[in-house]
C-alpha cells in the first residue's frame, strides 16, 4: 500500500512457545482503528494458518480471530502491536527461520466508497523471513 | 470587503510516517516544529497523537496543554474522525453518528480547541443536531471539504443550505487545498513510476483525471483500460490514489464559503528543486481567502507517508512554510 506498511512487521515480531507461535504486527494507517475494521490472513512456510484456532490479543485481552468483525470497541492504538496467537503442533524452534506471508487488511471506517458505500479496503501483503525469538 | 489575514499552522498529520516509526514522541514533533519554525499554531489528530481518544485522560489533557504552552503554539484545531463504518456489516445512523461525534467534541472542549475538525462522511442532519452541543462545549464544528466534496458537491449543497437555515456560529468549513488542483503531483507521479507504472498508463490517467466526470466514474474507466496494459491490482489502487486525492474544483469557487470558513488545510505533496508546489496554486488560493475576508489559519499537511519515504516530513513542511513566506510577502507588501 504505501510507505507505512515497513512498520507492520519489525525484525522481532516473530516468537514462538510450546504451544506455537505469536506474531506482533503495527496497523499501517496513520491513526487508531478498532479491530473490527481489520482482518488478516498468514501463511507460515507457506502454509495457510487455521482461522478457527487463531486469537488476537490488545493490551492483555485475547479474542478468537473470526469475531474481530465484532469488537468495535477494542481500539488499537497506531504506536502499539497486536498479538497473533497461532496454535501449532511442533511449533519453529528459537533461532529458527521462517517465511511469513502477511496480509493485513484495514477497513478505513470514514472513507466510504461505491454504491453500497462500504469502507474503503486498504490492504497489505508483507513476505519477510523472520527468526524466531 | 475587508480584506483577511492567513496566520500560518502545522498539522502533526504531516508527521504520520515518523510518528509511526515509534522514534519520536508528542513533544518530539511538537519542539521540532518549534525549532524550524513551522508557524504559530498547531493541529493535532485526536486518534492518531492521542490513546484511548476521544476518553483522554486529565493527565494527557496537562500534558497536551503544557506542551502547546511549552513551544507557544495557539490551539487551532483537533481532528474528529467520523467513523461511521466501524462495524462495517452496520453502518451507524443518525443518532449512532451523533452520539459519536459528542465524545470527540468534548474531549476538544477538554483540550482548548477551538475547532473540531469533523468530516462530510456524516450528513447535514447530524451536525444540526450536535449544535446545541457543541454550543455549550464552545466548540465549532468546522466540516472538511477534502476531494470530492467540492463545494458544489450535493452533500455539500445539503450542508451549505443546512449552515443557511440554523445560522450558527458553531458550523463551518475546512476547506483543503488538494480539493482545487490543477495537475496530479510530480511527487506522486513519480512514486508510481517507483512502482512500475509505465509512462504510457500514466498518461491515461492523466487524460482520466481532466475529465469532468464523478470519481467512481474515473475508478472505473481507468481499471480495465490500464490493465489492458500490464497494470497489476496494486498500480492500479496506486493510479486511483491521483483520483481519490487530487481534486479539480477551480480554485475562484472557494469564494462562495468564506463566510463560512473557519480553517484551512494546506494540503500538499513536495516541492520542485525552486520550492514551488506546481500541481497547487497556493498564491491562488491565499488571495481568493483574504480577498474574500478569512481570518484564520492554515495548516500544513503534507501527505507523503502515503505514497514516498524519500524526503524527511519536517523538510517537507518547511519548504511548504517558506513558500507561504515568500506569498503573504508578496500579498501583504
Amino acid at each position: 500500500m504505501g510507505p507505512l506498511d515497513k512498520y507492520i512487521l519489525r525484525e522481532d515480531a516473530l516468537s514462538c512457545n510450546d504451544q506455537g507461535i505469536e506474531l506482533k504486527f503495527q496497523s499501517h494507517w496513520y491513526r487508531a482503528l478498532p479491530l473490527s475494521c481489520m482482518d488478516f490472513n498468514l501463511k507460515v512456510n507457506g502454509v495457510d494458518v487455521d482461522d478457527e484456532k487463531v486469537e488476537i490479543e490488545i493490551y492483555g485481552k485475547r479474542f478468537p480471530k473470526n469475531k474481530m468483525l465484532d469488537l468495535k470497541d477494542q481500539w488499537l492504538f497506531i504506536l502499539d502491536k497486536a498479538t497473533v496467537h497461532v496454535p501449532m503442533q511442533s511449533p519453529p524452534k528459537k533461532g529458527e527461520t521462517c517465511q511469513i506471508d502477511f496480509k493485513l487488511d484495514l477497513y478505513i471506517p470514514y472513507i466510504l466508497i461505491g454504491p453500497e458505500q462500504n469502507p474503503l479496503l486498504a490492504g497489505t501483503l508483507v513476505t519477510k523471513k523472520l527468526v524466531c525469538q | 470587503m475587508k480584506k483577511g489575514n492567513i496566520k500560518l499552522a502545522t498539522s502533526l498529520f504531516s508527521y504520520a510516517y515518523e510518528w509511526n516509526s515509534g522514534e519520536y514522541t508528542l513533544e518530539d514533533l511538537i519542539r521540532k516544529t518549534r525549532e524550524l519554525n513551522l508557524g504559530t499554531g498547531l493541529e493535532i489528530i485526536g486518534f492518531q497523537s492521542l490513546r484511548n481518544f476521544p476518553y483522554i485522560s486529565d493527565e494527557q489533557v496537562r500534558e497536551v496543554k503544557g506542551l502547546l504552552d511549552k513551544y507557544e503554539f495557539e490551539f487551532v484545531a483537533l481532528d474528529a474522525n467520523i467513523d461511521v463504518g466501524l462495524q462495517r456489516n452496520k453502518p451507524m445512523d443518525i443518532d449512532q453518528t451523533v452520539e459519536y461525534i459528542k465524545p470527540q467534541i468534548t474531549a476538544a472542549q477538554k483540550l482548548g480547541f477551538p475547532i473540531l475538525r469533523c468530516q462530510t462522511t456524516a450528513p447535514a442532519e447530524v451536525y444540526k443536531k450536535l449544535v446545541p452541543f457543541a454550543e455549550k462545549a464552545n466548540v465549532v464544528m468546522g466540516i472538511e471539504l477534502h476531494t470530492p466534496y467540492s463545494v458544489d458537491h450535493p452533500s455539500v449543497i445539503k450542508m451549505r443550505e443546512m449552515f443557511e437555515e440554523v445560522d450558527s456560529q458553531y458550523l463551518g468549513f475546512v476547506p483543503d487545498m488538494g480539493t482545487c488542483m490543477h495537475a496530479i503531483p510530480d511527487a506522486l507521479l513519480t512514486s508510481f513510476k517507483e512502482a512500475g507504472v509505465t509512462d504510457e498508463m500514466i498518461d491515461v490517467t492523466k487524460e482520466i483525471w481532466l475529465k469532468d466526470i464523478p470519481t467512481p466514474q474515473k475508478f472505473q474507466e481507468l481499471g480495465p483500460k490500464v490493465a489492458s496494459m500490464g497494470a497489476t491490482p496494486p498500480q492500479i489502487g496506486r493510479l486511483n490514489m491521483a483520483f481519490s486525492m487530487n481534486g479539480r474544483q477551480p480554485v475562484e469557487k472557494w469564494a462562495e464559503i468564506i463566510p463560512w470558513t473557519v480553517h484551512l488545510h494546506g494540503k500538499f505533496y513536495g516541492f520542485d528543486e525552486k520550492g514551488d508546489e506546481k500541481s497547487i496554486d497556493y498564491e491562488k488560493i491565499f488571495k481568493t481567502f483574504i480577498d474574500g475576508g478569512y481570518n484564520g489559519y492554515i495548516a500544513s499537511e503534507y501527505e507523503g507517508s502515503a505514497f514516498t519515504d524519500e524526503f524527511s516530513a519536517f523538510d517537507q513542511v518547511e519548504k511548504q512554510h517558506k513558500l507561504f513566506h515568500k506569498i503573504l510577502k508578496k500579498i501583504n507588501g
